[in-house]
């Protein structure tokens, strides 16, 4: 393996993905919207009403007893929020990487062919396994960055409002860590060996996009499961999602790398 | 010595079309060869299976004594595809030094080369513009650079003037002409640019659905494809063109002119070109382009 070519192609992906305000847009507005916006309107609504609109609902007092929170916390409507922002949240963070990842192995491969650069690419010396590993690495590694300034963002814009507003943070359930270093991971990895087979077929990158995305249909799902408090997420339950996501994933691409050669793809150029 | 050898290469698709069948050819060192046919011969195809990108169904491929296949090959070796392009939102230079890193070029080996080969493209000036900002033209030239970076030894070209206009496509044949003959490169040329192949190549093979027709140099071609020459005879009141196989026939068709009463002029023999194979071998007839 060389990996000079590996980290050259990874740079050059990267930066075709800066290049392009199509494929630019979605992987900043997204976490922006999800991470920071969203979550800090939500918590500036509840501390300017003091969460009448959420206290009182039968269905949200009843997720209070399912999830530890701490006593330091000054009423129900407050544990209400802790319980929105440290554990509803937690799937629909998860929306970041796998939007991310598969937008940018959408471009970095079927972008590729759509350009006609790939053909080039596959003319060179690059071996079949540099090539993807490359594009694996090139679409992985900046979406988990792309989650943990997500969530950078996430945690300090809204323990900087609750802390000015109640004098403590409103973050600061452990789940984040695995969250964050196992899960995201994990995530951007299901994503991206989605789009993998997708872009075996796929021409274009809106093609890639729409039939890769139906991968964000299964954690719409559990975010509406976590909600009606038929589970409940604990740092524990994230861990073997984790592994079981990684497995998944890793499976995926064993099964599809021996596909992916440079005649498989020239083939459907 | 060899540089390319295809012996019954066949490459039949997943759908069952049959591209190329039973192909069997070799591209000496130094020389430049038209591999010319329509479009849909199975010219790509070849030459795809020739630098290793695809995998024949049947028979076997080398370069410089190497199976297609091998890495090496393709280190050895450059492409220029028709529809193949670069990065335009990079500058000439970056996307130089891109390739450069595949061919595993050090970064002062890949400087003085981008230096030397801009220059000899006339692009040293617009070095660090975006090549999105680039002509076609413009762009084949650092298509032709990126190619000559590692110092190939066998180019593989397909329809390197395609969407030139005259005088740039010009341009590109002639340097393609110089680099090979300058530093022996062979070149594998496929086209259906006839203007552009009998301006450059040593030997021609021609290509129909699939199947060589005929393979040689000019000369050996227009022997074996034509055995009818023709002459074009002017006599007073109008110009005819006439066929004959050996020049002693000419005297006769003259005679034959001059009994009806008609006063010769001009007796001009039409040498036939390369076209002329062409269309006899592999391409439609006048009829069916109509």
């Amino acid at each position: 393996m060389n990996w000079s070519r590996v980290q050259a192609i990874m740079g050059k992906d990267i930066r075709a993905v800066t290049a392009s305000k199509m494929v630019l847009l979605p992987i900043v507005i997204v976490p922006l919207l999800l991470c920071v916006l969203v979550p800090a309107v939500i918590l500036l609504l509840a501390l300017r009403f003091d969460t009448v609109l959420i206290t009182g609902v039968d269905f949200v007092e009843k997720l209070i007893p399912l999830y530890p929170v701490p006593d330091a916390l000054p009423g129900p409507s407050d544990r209400v929020l802790y319980i929105f922002l440290n554990y509803t949240f937690l799937p629909l963070f998860m929306l970041v990487p796998i939007m991310a990842s598969s937008v940018i192995a959408s471009d970095s491969i079927v972008g590729e062919k759509e350009r006609k650069t790939l053909e080039t690419l596959l003319y060179t010396p690059v071996t079949n396994r540099e090539f993807l590993v490359a594009k694996l690495l090139g679409a992985f590694v900046p979406a988990v960055l792309v989650s943990w300034g997500g969530f950078a963002g996430y945690f300090v814009v809204l323990n900087l409002i609750y802390s000015v507003a109640r004098g403590m943070l409103i973050l600061q359930s452990w789940i984040w860590l695995p969250a964050m270093l196992l899960l995201s991971p994990s995530v951007s990895a299901l994503g991206l060996s989605v789009t993998l087979i997708v872009s075996l077929r796929a021409k274009t990158y809106m093609e890639a996009q729409q039939t890769a995305g139906i991968i964000v249909l299964p954690f719409v799902v559990l975010i509406v499961v976590q909600i009606a408090g038929l589970l409940t997420f604990k740092p524990l339950y994230v861990v073997g999602l984790s592994i079981a996501l990684g497995i998944a994933s890793y499976w995926i691409v064993a099964r599809i790398a021996p596909r992916f050669t440079r005649e498989a793809i020239i083939n459907t150029l | 010595m060899t540089a390319i050898q295809a012996d019954g290469l066949t490459k039949t698709f997943p759908g069952g079309i049959t591209a190329v069948r039973d192909l069997t050819l070799e591209v000496k060192r130094g020389q430049i060869f038209g591999f010319l046919g329509p479009n849909g011969a199975g010219k790509t195809t070849t030459l795809r299976l020739l630098n290793g990108t695809l995998i024949p169904s049947g028979g076997s491929s080398s370069v410089l004594g190497r199976d297609s296949r091998e890495e090496e090959v393709r280190s050895r070796t450059a492409t220029l595809a028709e529809e193949a392009r670069m990065y335009e939102h990079m500058s000439v230079t970056e996307n130089l030094r891109f390739f450069a890193r595949m061919y595993e070029l050090s970064p002062e080996e890949a400087e003085a080369r981008i230096r030397e080969l801009l220059g000899r493209m006339g692009l040293w000036d617009k070095r660090d513009s975006k090549l999105g900002s680039f002509s076609t033209g413009m762009k084949k030239r650092v298509y032709l650079a990126r190619t000559l970076l590692h110092r190939p030894e066998i180019l593989f070209l397909d329809e390197p003037t395609s969407g030139l206009d005259p005088e740039a496509a010009l341009r590109v044949t002639d340097l393609i002409r110089t680099l090979a003959r300058e530093q022996e490169v062979s070149v594998f040329l496929c086209t259906h640019n006839l203007v552009l192949a009998e301006r450059i190549c040593d030997v021609f093979a021609l290509l129909r659905e699939g199947t060589l027709q005929a393979l040689g140099s000019k000369e050996q071609l227009l022997d074996s494809k034509l055995e009818d020459k023709r002459v074009q005879i002017r006599t007073v009141d109008s110009t005819s063109v006439h066929t004959f196989t050996k020049e002693e026939e000419i005297d006769r068709i003259i005679r034959k002119l001059q009994g009806k009463g008609e006063k010769v002029v001009e007796v001009r023999i039409l040498r036939p070109s390369l076209e002329d194979v062409y269309f006899r071998t592999v391409g439609r007839s006048q009829d069916e382009l109509v």
